[in-house]
């Protein structure tokens, strides 16, 4: 079939399309499903008693405001990765940075900690594995609509993104405190789901091969 | 792409989305000019360049809803032209690494199927008879695409596709994934 027999076949079979919401649109959309999933969980969990006193701590609502600045920060950069030709370096930046952030927080914390047990958390494991794989399972169903050209890269940013909220949710629940105990059972959780993003992208986001 | 013409493709593109065939028509056969010359620029022969720029053209009628109106259609345009062209070389390169398997039966001498003393040709009668005709005219016969396209009545794209997935399977009756 000759090129323009192909382009003539296509014109005659179009159908009207509603085009995709600017990504920070679709972010606002994902954002409040997700505040409603948040809302869920810290309801059922409960959210620790020493909440405001935690708050009063700096590293702690640090650590807290820069959880939610990742995550939200790499879900507009998932849903930037699913338009064609987005160039949008300043999401990844600020993702990246806010990680980097975090890690030195953590890295402050350490040097003054006084205990490296990290302690029971599977309660932790499990907050950030459910509600991080809900809200990612919606993000990710919300880019194939999409179509992500990086699609690997798409599904890592899609559940880092989640993830982040996630562990986000559950500073708010977590009473236990120690820089080892939140390496462990809060972001090794976040590294598998975001290590499983990438599974998910490249299996789900194949926009190309034909509907 | 300069920008008068950036916007031309724009309002076409965006009429198209809302249904106008005539405006997607003309989108289509403009945006194919330019995504031509960007792929003869980069690729080794004009028919490969026709063969991504038609791949190109049947993603982006999928992708059409994700162009966001009154942005630029330039990078939305090459990023998907991009995505083709990597693809195509990818699957090239597959189909050349499996096509020198089967012509040199560098195959593993491990496997189960070798060892029994199997040899190409006889892994090739067990293909399924359309993959078996395609890959004995192309190989063993030496024709081209073309001529086996002609001969089976078959198109090009199908010619290679059968090919494609016959070495596969041969591929895999040797063992010559683990390698």
């Amino acid at each position: 079939m000759n090129t323009e027999t192909l382009i003539h076949e296509l014109a005659m079979q179009l159908q009207p399309v509603r085009p995709l919401s600017r990504p920070v649109t679709r972010l606002a959309q994902w954002v409040l499903i997700t505040a409603v999933f948040i809302f869920l969980s810290l309801s059922i969990s409960g959210v620790r008693p020493d909440i405001v006193a935690a708050f009063a701590e700096p590293g702690f609502t640090l650590r807290t405001l820069l959880m939610l600045g990742v995550g939200l920060a790499a879900a507009f950069s998932a849903f930037s990765f699913a338009v064609p030709g987005n160039s949008e370096k300043w999401p990844v930046v600020a993702s990246v940075v806010g990680i980097a952030a975090f890690f030195a927080t953590l890295g402050f914390w350490l040097i003054s900690a006084k205990t490296f047990s990290p302690g029971p958390g599977m309660i932790c494991v499990r907050n950030v594995f459910s509600l991080g794989i809900i809200t990612g399972t919606i993000l990710c169903i919300m880019l194939r609509r999409a179509a992500p050209i990086k699609a690997g890269v798409a599904g890592m940013f899609a559940l880092l993104g989640a993830a982040s909220l996630a562990n986000f949710a559950t500073q708010f629940i977590c009473q236990r405190e120690g820089p080892v105990h939140v390496l462990v059972w809060h972001l090794i959780p976040v590294v598998l789901l975001c290590g499983g993003g990438i599974l998910a992208g490249r299996l789900l986001f194949r926009w190309n091969e034909g509907k | 792409m300069d920008p008068n013409q950036d916007q031309v493709l724009a309002a076409l593109l965006a009429n198209g989305q809302k249904g106008d065939s005539v405006a997607y028509e003309k989108f289509l056969l403009e945006a194919s000019v330019v995504l031509r010359r960007f792929l003869i620029r980069r690729m080794k022969t004009i028919e490969m360049a026709e063969d991504v720029l038609q791949d190109t053209l049947l993603a982006i009628h999928r992708a059409r809803h994700t162009y966001l109106p009154g942005r630029p259609v330039g990078p939305w345009l090459y990023a998907i032209c991009g995505h083709r062209m990597t693809d195509f070389y990818r699957w090239h390169r597959r189909v050349e690494r499996v096509e020198a398997m089967v012509m040199n039966e560098t195959i593993d001498s491990t496997s189960e199927e070798n060892k029994r003393g199997r040899s190409v040709r006889e892994a090739l009668a067990d293909l399924p008879e359309k993959q078996r005709k395609v890959i004995e005219l192309l190989k063993v016969q030496g024709l081209s695409v073309k001529e086996v396209s002609a001969h089976t009545g078959m198109s090009e794209s199908a010619v290679k596709v059968t090919a494609f997935r016959g070495y596969e399977t041969i591929r895999r009756i040797f063992g010559v994934d683990k390698k």
